[in-house]
Protein backbone atom coordinates (compact mmCIF):
# COMPACT_ATOMS: atom_id res chain seq x y z
CA UNK A 1 0.00 0.00 0.00
CA UNK A 2 1.48 3.58 -0.87
CA UNK A 3 1.21 6.36 1.76
CA UNK A 4 -1.63 8.10 1.46
CA UNK A 5 -3.79 4.68 1.37
CA UNK A 6 -1.96 3.74 4.51
CA UNK A 7 -2.75 7.77 5.77
CA UNK A 8 -6.31 7.38 4.43
CA UNK A 9 -7.13 4.22 6.85
CA UNK A 10 -5.40 5.59 9.92
CA UNK A 11 -7.40 9.11 9.37
CA UNK A 12 -10.18 7.34 8.94
CA UNK A 13 -9.72 5.17 12.19
CA UNK A 14 -8.67 8.29 14.31
CA UNK A 15 -11.05 10.72 13.05
CA UNK A 16 -14.20 8.04 12.92
CA UNK A 17 -15.09 8.89 9.59
CA UNK A 18 -15.36 5.76 7.84
CA UNK A 19 -15.99 7.00 4.09
CA UNK A 20 -12.87 10.23 4.55
CA UNK A 21 -11.09 10.29 1.46
CA UNK A 22 -8.10 12.18 2.34
CA UNK A 23 -6.72 15.37 -0.14
CA UNK A 24 -3.58 17.10 -0.31
CA UNK A 25 -4.66 20.05 0.13
CA UNK A 26 -6.86 18.87 3.19
CA UNK A 27 -6.83 20.69 6.65
CA UNK A 28 -8.07 20.11 10.19
CA UNK A 29 -10.64 22.45 9.25
CA UNK A 30 -11.87 20.23 7.07
CA UNK A 31 -12.41 17.22 9.27
CA UNK A 32 -14.95 17.12 11.72
CA UNK A 33 -13.32 15.86 14.09
CA UNK A 34 -9.57 16.96 13.91
CA UNK A 35 -8.93 18.81 16.89
CA UNK A 36 -6.30 18.56 19.80
CA UNK A 37 -6.95 15.50 21.16
CA UNK A 38 -7.46 13.40 17.68
CA UNK A 39 -4.44 15.38 16.30
CA UNK A 40 -2.09 14.22 19.19
CA UNK A 41 -3.59 10.34 18.24
CA UNK A 42 -2.92 10.79 14.30
CA UNK A 43 0.34 11.69 14.93
CA UNK A 44 1.15 8.74 17.73
CA UNK A 45 -0.84 6.29 15.13
CA UNK A 46 1.67 7.96 12.22
CA UNK A 47 4.58 7.26 14.25
CA UNK A 48 3.64 3.46 14.97
CA UNK A 49 2.52 2.95 11.95
CA UNK A 50 5.27 3.90 9.71
CA UNK A 51 7.56 3.13 12.56
CA UNK A 52 9.37 6.47 12.05
CA UNK A 53 9.83 9.40 14.95
CA UNK A 54 8.78 12.96 14.57
CA UNK A 55 10.55 16.35 15.56
CA UNK A 56 8.36 19.35 16.98
CA UNK A 57 10.31 21.43 14.34
CA UNK A 58 9.06 18.94 11.43
CA UNK A 59 5.75 18.82 13.06
CA UNK A 60 4.92 22.53 13.84
CA UNK A 61 5.31 23.26 9.64
CA UNK A 62 2.55 20.84 9.10
CA UNK A 63 -0.43 23.02 7.01
CA UNK A 64 -1.92 20.13 5.70
CA UNK A 65 -2.37 16.21 4.71
CA UNK A 66 -0.23 16.79 1.62
CA UNK A 67 2.56 17.88 4.20
CA UNK A 68 2.09 14.71 6.27
CA UNK A 69 2.21 13.04 3.21
CA UNK A 70 5.75 14.41 2.18
CA UNK A 71 7.17 14.31 5.61
CA UNK A 72 6.49 10.50 5.79
CA UNK A 73 7.66 10.27 2.18
CA UNK A 74 11.09 11.82 4.12
CA UNK A 75 11.68 9.82 6.58
CA UNK A 76 11.35 6.11 5.41
CA UNK A 77 13.49 6.94 2.37
CA UNK B 1 -11.96 72.17 51.27
CA UNK B 2 -10.92 71.08 47.93
CA UNK B 3 -13.72 72.15 45.10
CA UNK B 4 -14.49 68.72 42.94
CA UNK B 5 -12.68 71.11 40.00
CA UNK B 6 -9.73 71.01 41.87
CA UNK B 7 -10.11 67.22 42.84
CA UNK B 8 -10.51 65.66 39.42
CA UNK B 9 -7.52 67.64 38.33
CA UNK B 10 -5.64 66.39 41.16
CA UNK B 11 -6.68 63.00 39.60
CA UNK B 12 -6.27 63.82 36.44
CA UNK B 13 -2.58 65.19 36.52
CA UNK B 14 -1.58 62.13 38.34
CA UNK B 15 -3.17 59.87 36.21
CA UNK B 16 -0.90 61.84 33.31
CA UNK B 17 1.90 62.22 35.29
CA UNK B 18 1.93 58.00 35.74
CA UNK B 19 0.64 57.78 31.96
CA UNK B 20 4.01 59.74 30.30
CA UNK B 21 6.21 57.63 32.52
CA UNK B 22 5.15 54.55 30.56
CA UNK B 23 6.84 53.21 27.75
CA UNK B 24 5.48 49.94 25.45
CA UNK B 25 8.09 48.19 23.52
CA UNK B 26 8.77 44.85 22.36
CA UNK B 27 9.14 41.99 24.29
CA UNK B 28 13.08 41.09 24.70
CA UNK B 29 14.56 37.97 26.12
CA UNK B 30 15.11 39.42 29.56
CA UNK B 31 11.50 39.52 29.75
CA UNK B 32 10.97 35.60 29.16
CA UNK B 33 10.22 35.32 33.55
CA UNK B 34 7.65 38.50 33.24
CA UNK B 35 6.16 37.11 30.37
CA UNK B 36 5.92 33.96 32.35
CA UNK B 37 4.15 35.55 34.95
CA UNK B 38 2.05 37.50 32.97
CA UNK B 39 0.46 34.16 31.23
CA UNK B 40 0.20 32.88 34.73
CA UNK B 41 -1.77 35.51 36.26
CA UNK B 42 -4.00 36.33 32.54
CA UNK B 43 -4.92 32.27 33.47
CA UNK B 44 -5.76 32.91 36.84
CA UNK B 45 -7.62 36.05 36.13
CA UNK B 46 -7.42 37.44 39.45
CA UNK B 47 -8.21 33.83 41.30
CA UNK B 48 -6.46 31.16 43.02
CA UNK B 49 -7.18 28.73 40.20
CA UNK B 50 -4.99 28.11 36.91
CA UNK B 51 -6.27 26.07 34.19
CA UNK B 52 -2.91 25.39 32.92
CA UNK B 53 -1.99 23.94 36.39
CA UNK B 54 -4.95 21.92 36.47
CA UNK B 55 -4.60 21.11 32.19
CA UNK B 56 -1.05 19.96 32.77
CA UNK B 57 -0.74 19.19 36.83
CA UNK B 58 2.27 21.92 37.24
CA UNK B 59 2.75 24.44 40.06
CA UNK B 60 3.45 28.14 39.22
CA UNK B 61 7.32 27.21 39.73
CA UNK B 62 6.79 24.48 36.87
CA UNK B 63 4.41 26.29 35.04
CA UNK B 64 7.39 29.53 34.89
CA UNK B 65 9.80 26.97 33.80
CA UNK B 66 7.45 24.94 30.88
CA UNK B 67 6.91 28.73 29.46
CA UNK B 68 10.40 29.83 29.61
CA UNK B 69 11.54 26.80 27.81
CA UNK B 70 8.37 27.16 24.98
CA UNK B 71 10.23 30.60 24.29
CA UNK B 72 13.46 29.21 24.24
CA UNK B 73 11.93 27.28 21.06
CA UNK B 74 11.16 30.28 18.96
CA UNK B 75 7.75 29.17 17.32
CA UNK B 76 5.91 32.26 16.02
CA UNK B 77 2.26 32.64 15.75
CA UNK B 78 0.76 31.48 19.08
CA UNK B 79 0.61 32.85 22.56
CA UNK B 80 3.89 31.12 23.68
CA UNK B 81 6.13 33.28 20.95
CA UNK B 82 8.28 36.38 23.12
CA UNK B 83 7.94 38.26 19.74
CA UNK B 84 3.94 38.40 19.72
CA UNK B 85 4.20 40.14 23.28
CA UNK B 86 4.14 44.25 23.94
CA UNK B 87 5.65 45.48 27.13
CA UNK B 88 4.65 48.04 29.51
CA UNK B 89 7.38 49.48 31.16
CA UNK B 90 7.67 52.13 34.05
CA UNK B 91 10.73 53.65 35.91
CA UNK B 92 12.41 50.70 33.89
CA UNK B 93 10.84 47.41 35.44
CA UNK B 94 7.73 45.50 33.27
CA UNK B 95 4.59 46.34 34.45
CA UNK B 96 2.00 45.09 31.78
CA UNK B 97 1.69 42.80 29.06
CA UNK B 98 -0.16 41.24 26.48
CA UNK B 99 0.50 39.25 23.44
CA UNK B 100 -1.16 39.79 20.00
CA UNK B 101 -0.15 37.43 16.64
CA UNK B 102 -2.62 36.93 13.17
CA UNK B 103 -4.19 33.48 13.52
CA UNK B 104 -2.69 30.72 10.75
CA UNK B 105 -1.19 33.22 9.12
CA UNK B 106 1.86 30.59 8.13
CA UNK B 107 -1.32 28.55 7.75
CA UNK B 108 -0.59 25.94 10.98
CA UNK B 109 -3.08 27.08 13.85
CA UNK B 110 -1.89 28.22 16.84
CA UNK B 111 -4.11 25.35 18.92
CA UNK B 112 -1.78 22.95 16.76
CA UNK B 113 1.86 24.66 18.20
CA UNK B 114 -0.01 24.88 21.49
CA UNK B 115 -0.38 21.27 21.89
CA UNK B 116 2.97 20.08 20.05
CA UNK B 117 4.69 22.28 22.34
CA UNK B 118 3.37 20.66 25.72
CA UNK B 119 3.86 17.23 23.80
CA UNK B 120 7.46 17.74 23.13
CA UNK B 121 8.49 19.52 26.82
CA UNK B 122 5.86 17.76 29.50
CA UNK B 123 7.41 15.45 31.52
CA UNK B 124 5.53 11.76 30.39
CA UNK B 125 2.88 11.77 33.51
CA UNK B 126 2.31 15.13 32.75
CA UNK B 127 1.66 14.65 29.36
CA UNK B 128 -0.86 11.47 29.92
CA UNK B 129 -2.79 13.64 32.41
CA UNK B 130 -3.17 16.27 29.91
CA UNK B 131 -4.33 13.87 27.31
CA UNK B 132 -7.03 12.57 30.18
CA UNK B 133 -8.31 16.04 30.64
CA UNK B 134 -8.40 16.72 27.43
CA UNK B 135 -10.51 13.68 26.17
CA UNK B 136 -13.03 14.82 29.09
CA UNK B 137 -13.35 18.18 28.26
CA UNK B 138 -13.33 18.41 24.64
CA UNK B 139 -12.49 21.57 22.98
CA UNK B 140 -12.16 24.20 25.89
CA UNK B 141 -11.59 27.00 23.53
CA UNK B 142 -13.77 28.59 20.57
CA UNK B 143 -12.37 27.97 17.92
CA UNK B 144 -10.59 31.37 16.36
CA UNK B 145 -10.81 32.62 12.88
CA UNK B 146 -7.99 31.92 10.48
CA UNK B 147 -6.24 35.08 9.85
CA UNK B 148 -7.75 37.49 12.69
CA UNK B 149 -5.28 38.80 14.93
CA UNK B 150 -5.62 37.52 18.70
CA UNK B 151 -5.13 39.41 21.71
CA UNK B 152 -3.94 36.93 24.60
CA UNK B 153 -2.59 36.92 27.68
CA UNK B 154 -3.33 40.18 28.73
CA UNK B 155 -1.81 41.28 32.78
CA UNK B 156 -1.23 44.68 34.45
CA UNK B 157 0.54 44.88 37.57
CA UNK B 158 -1.83 45.54 40.58
CA UNK B 159 -0.14 48.81 42.03
CA UNK B 160 -0.40 50.13 38.48
CA UNK B 161 -4.03 49.14 37.40
CA UNK B 162 -6.31 52.23 36.15
CA UNK B 163 -3.46 53.90 34.44
CA UNK B 164 -4.73 53.10 30.75
CA UNK B 165 -1.61 50.95 30.44
CA UNK B 166 -4.34 47.68 28.74
CA UNK B 167 -5.22 50.77 26.38
CA UNK B 168 -1.96 52.07 25.71
CA UNK B 169 -0.58 48.24 24.88
CA UNK B 170 -3.41 47.39 22.83
CA UNK B 171 -2.97 50.82 20.42
CA UNK B 172 0.83 49.71 20.20
CA UNK B 173 0.06 46.00 19.41
CA UNK B 174 -3.15 47.36 17.18
CA UNK B 175 -0.34 49.43 14.99
CA UNK B 176 2.00 46.64 14.96
CA UNK B 177 -0.97 44.22 13.57
CA UNK B 178 -1.75 47.06 11.19
CA UNK B 179 1.58 47.46 9.70
CA UNK B 180 2.81 43.81 9.46
CA UNK B 181 -0.85 42.07 8.05
CA UNK B 182 -2.50 45.18 6.87
CA UNK B 183 -5.12 42.70 5.56
CA UNK B 184 -6.35 41.60 9.15
CA UNK B 185 -10.07 42.82 8.98
CA UNK B 186 -10.92 41.74 12.96
CA UNK B 187 -9.09 41.10 16.65
CA UNK B 188 -10.21 38.61 18.42
CA UNK B 189 -9.66 37.78 22.24
CA UNK B 190 -11.05 34.72 23.83
CA UNK B 191 -11.82 34.92 28.15
CA UNK B 192 -13.61 33.44 30.63
CA UNK B 193 -17.43 34.11 30.98
CA UNK B 194 -17.68 34.90 34.51
CA UNK B 195 -14.05 37.39 34.35
CA UNK B 196 -16.82 40.53 34.10
CA UNK B 197 -13.64 42.69 34.98
CA UNK B 198 -12.00 41.89 31.66
CA UNK B 199 -14.90 41.60 29.74
CA UNK B 200 -16.35 45.28 30.24
CA UNK B 201 -12.24 45.86 29.79
CA UNK B 202 -12.80 44.34 26.46
CA UNK B 203 -15.98 45.98 25.44
CA UNK B 204 -14.44 49.30 25.54
CA UNK B 205 -11.76 48.49 23.28
CA UNK B 206 -14.47 47.53 20.76
CA UNK B 207 -14.85 44.30 21.57
CA UNK B 208 -18.54 42.10 21.29
CA UNK B 209 -19.17 38.70 22.24
CA UNK B 210 -19.60 36.60 19.28
CA UNK B 211 -19.42 32.50 20.34
CA UNK B 212 -19.18 30.63 23.87
CA UNK B 213 -18.19 27.19 24.63
CA UNK B 214 -18.71 25.67 27.88
CA UNK B 215 -16.17 22.59 29.57
CA UNK B 216 -18.34 19.56 29.17
CA UNK B 217 -16.45 17.51 31.72
CA UNK B 218 -18.39 18.47 35.63
CA UNK B 219 -15.01 16.84 36.81
CA UNK B 220 -13.10 19.93 35.76
CA UNK B 221 -15.99 22.45 36.15
CA UNK B 222 -15.02 22.23 39.58
CA UNK B 223 -11.20 22.94 39.36
CA UNK B 224 -10.96 25.03 36.53
CA UNK B 225 -11.53 29.33 37.00
CA UNK B 226 -14.24 29.11 34.83
CA UNK B 227 -17.26 26.99 33.28
CA UNK B 228 -17.73 29.16 30.06
CA UNK B 229 -15.24 30.82 27.79
CA UNK B 230 -16.60 33.57 25.62
CA UNK B 231 -14.85 35.01 22.26
CA UNK B 232 -15.13 38.33 21.54
CA UNK B 233 -14.81 39.95 18.53
CA UNK B 234 -13.51 43.58 17.05
CA UNK B 235 -13.94 44.69 13.15
CA UNK B 236 -11.17 46.63 12.38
Amino acid sequence: MDIQTRLQDLFRVVFDAPNLEIRPDMTAGDVEKWDSLTHLLMIERVEVEFQIKFKLKELIKLKNVGDLMQLIQEKIT
Amino acid sequence: MESWIETNCAVYMSRTAHNSNIVYRRAQPADRAFLAQTIIEADQSGTERSAYGVLLNLNRYELTSLFIQIFDLEIAGFEFDENSFIVAEKDGEPVGACATWVESADGVPSWNKRILCFRELLPANNYDHFRQLIEKGGGLLPPRSPRAAQLESVYVVEKCRGMGILSGMWSRQVADIQTSHPDVQAFQVITYANNDRAIHSYQKLGFVSWSKTSISAPELVDQLPFSEMVLMEKKV
